[in-house]
């Protein structure tokens, strides 16, 4: 049965590689921003939690629209929004873990980490600033802060979410509801320590 | 109706049908221990949707991301050396696929014998259940949920069980075409590994077999009646704890 399919598969793929793009360049793009650019809010917020800085956001962000706009023929329609959160989500976990190799090769300094008093007073008019949760919110494990702030900021449903993380359903909502325990015991325990 | 913290989560989430939520609703007002437990979540829900703050994209963020776009769209003249080097790719992959059909081709010859043919066609539904989204078509950990949305779509009534407590968790079933029949694949999950559990009626030939495949194990064995196929990358010895527990 399958060995019938394989060369059927070999012409079309090369005829996909010699072929001439079948839509027009330009429309592609107008295409690609009627139904994927709308979401750039969505992907924006994800990438902004996921990195913790505006800057690095904005990285992610332009790569994964291009990368999203290369793989743009083999969007089938259908959840425009599912289907850019995936390439972001990728993309912030490529990132980091580039990041990850470089910071492991920078020797871990005391000198420059241990936060002086001034930097502190700073530090703690930060987190009233921002506020409890929000501080609690960027401490999460990145697995579960990427299905909160799906969740509770996209408002996206377990099955939106399962199909923009690739996660089964139940792993969705676990990791939900674990994020949600660790929120409250983190809200309590820096309420007694500012206390 | 015990009032699960993933029932009351899956209420403040919406994700509960008009009679789950019925019934719910009328457990809570009558247990003042579910209706702390829910108040604390809706709650927490409030906090983190007040406090936590919505990041838009900036301003000029779209207008970049369209400029660098229209530069990737602009295509190459026909002579440029990046459109001669894209043709040159093209034939040296076209190259490289045929001897890889031809190669494949022959090895499919080579093991043609019936247990290898079965046990590829697992191999593959299991990889494409892992890579598509297709892996559930019921997505349910509750046994007396499954077990009922297989009729009417199978000629047979699987055996569903949930076995939570074992350590295999189950996230839900589906339908698959296998050699020539449809059968029934459930999904159970091990840590964070997926168990497909392929079952059909008839008795397997030969009895029980240990097989692995691409790095992926596979255990078929029967009961008499049906013919059972656990495919995953978990280890034998765990596949064969799913098998005692099946029987």
């Amino acid at each position: 049965m399958l060995k019938e399919r394989a060369p059927a598969r070999l012409v079309s793929l090369s005829v996909r590689l010699f072929r001439k793009p079948a839509v027009p360049v330009q429309s592609r793009l107008e295409l690609f921003e009627e139904t994927i650019l709308p979401h750039l809010d969505s992907a924006y917020n994800l990438a902004r939690w996921l990195m913790r800085s505006d800057a690095d956001a904005d990285d992610v962000v332009q790569e994964s629209c291009l990368r999203a706009f290369r793989f743009f023929d083999g969007f089938r329609g259908g959840d425009g929004k599912a289907w850019l959160i995936e390439i972001v989500r990728n993309t912030a976990r490529t990132f980091q873990q580039r990041r990850g190799r470089d910071s492991a090769a920078v020797p871990f300094d005391e000198t420059t980490h241990t936060l002086g008093a001034p930097d502190l007073e700073q530090h703690v008019a930060d987190r009233e600033r921002v506020g409890l949760l929000h501080h609690c919110i960027e401490r999460l494990p990145v697995d579960f802060r990427e299905v909160l702030v799906l969740r509770e900021l996209e408002e996206m449903s377990y099955r939106e979410i399962a199909s923009a993380t690739g996660l089964a359903i139940g792993t969705v909502m676990s990791r939900l509801s674990r994020a949600r325990k660790r929120l409250e015991d983190c809200a309590h325990r820096t309420e007694e320590v500012s206390q | 109706m015990n009032c699960s913290p993933d029932l009351m989560e899956a209420y403040v989430d919406n994700e509960l049908d008009a009679s789950q939520r019925a019934a719910l609703e009328q457990h809570l007002a009558a247990c003042s221990a579910c209706s702390d437990a829910l108040a604390r979540l809706q709650t927490l829900q409030g906090e983190i949707r007040a406090s936590a703050p919505y990041f838009k994209a900036p301003s000029g963020l779209r207008a970049s991301i369209v400029d660098t776009l229209r530069q990737e769209a602009a295509p190459p003249s026909a002579s440029s050396p990046q459109a001669v080097l894209n043709l040159w790719r093209g034939i040296a992959i076209a190259g490289v696929l045929l001897v890889a059909s031809l190669s494949w081709n022959l090895a499919q010859l080579r093991m043609k014998t019936r247990p290898d043919q079965i046990a590829q066609e697992l191999v593959g539904d299991h990889i494409r259940s892992l890579i598509g989204t297709h892996l559930l078509d019921v997505p349910s950990s509750d046994q007396h949920t499954v077990k009922p949305w297989f009729a009417g779509k199978l000629d047979f009534s699987p055996d569903v069980r949930d076995l939570s407590a074992q350590g295999f968790p189950l996230d839900g079933g589906r339908v698959e075409y296998l050699s020539g029949r449809r059968v029934a694949a459930l999904v159970f999950h091990r840590r964070l590994h997926v168990i497909n559990l392929f079952i059909w009626p008839g008795a397997l030939p030969g009895g029980e077999k240990h097989l692995a495949r691409d790095g992926y194990n596979l255990l078929g064995w029967s009961d008499g009646v049906m013919t059972y196929w656990a495919v995953s990358d978990v280890s034998p010895p765990e596949l064969e704890t799913l098998r005692a527990l099946y029987r």
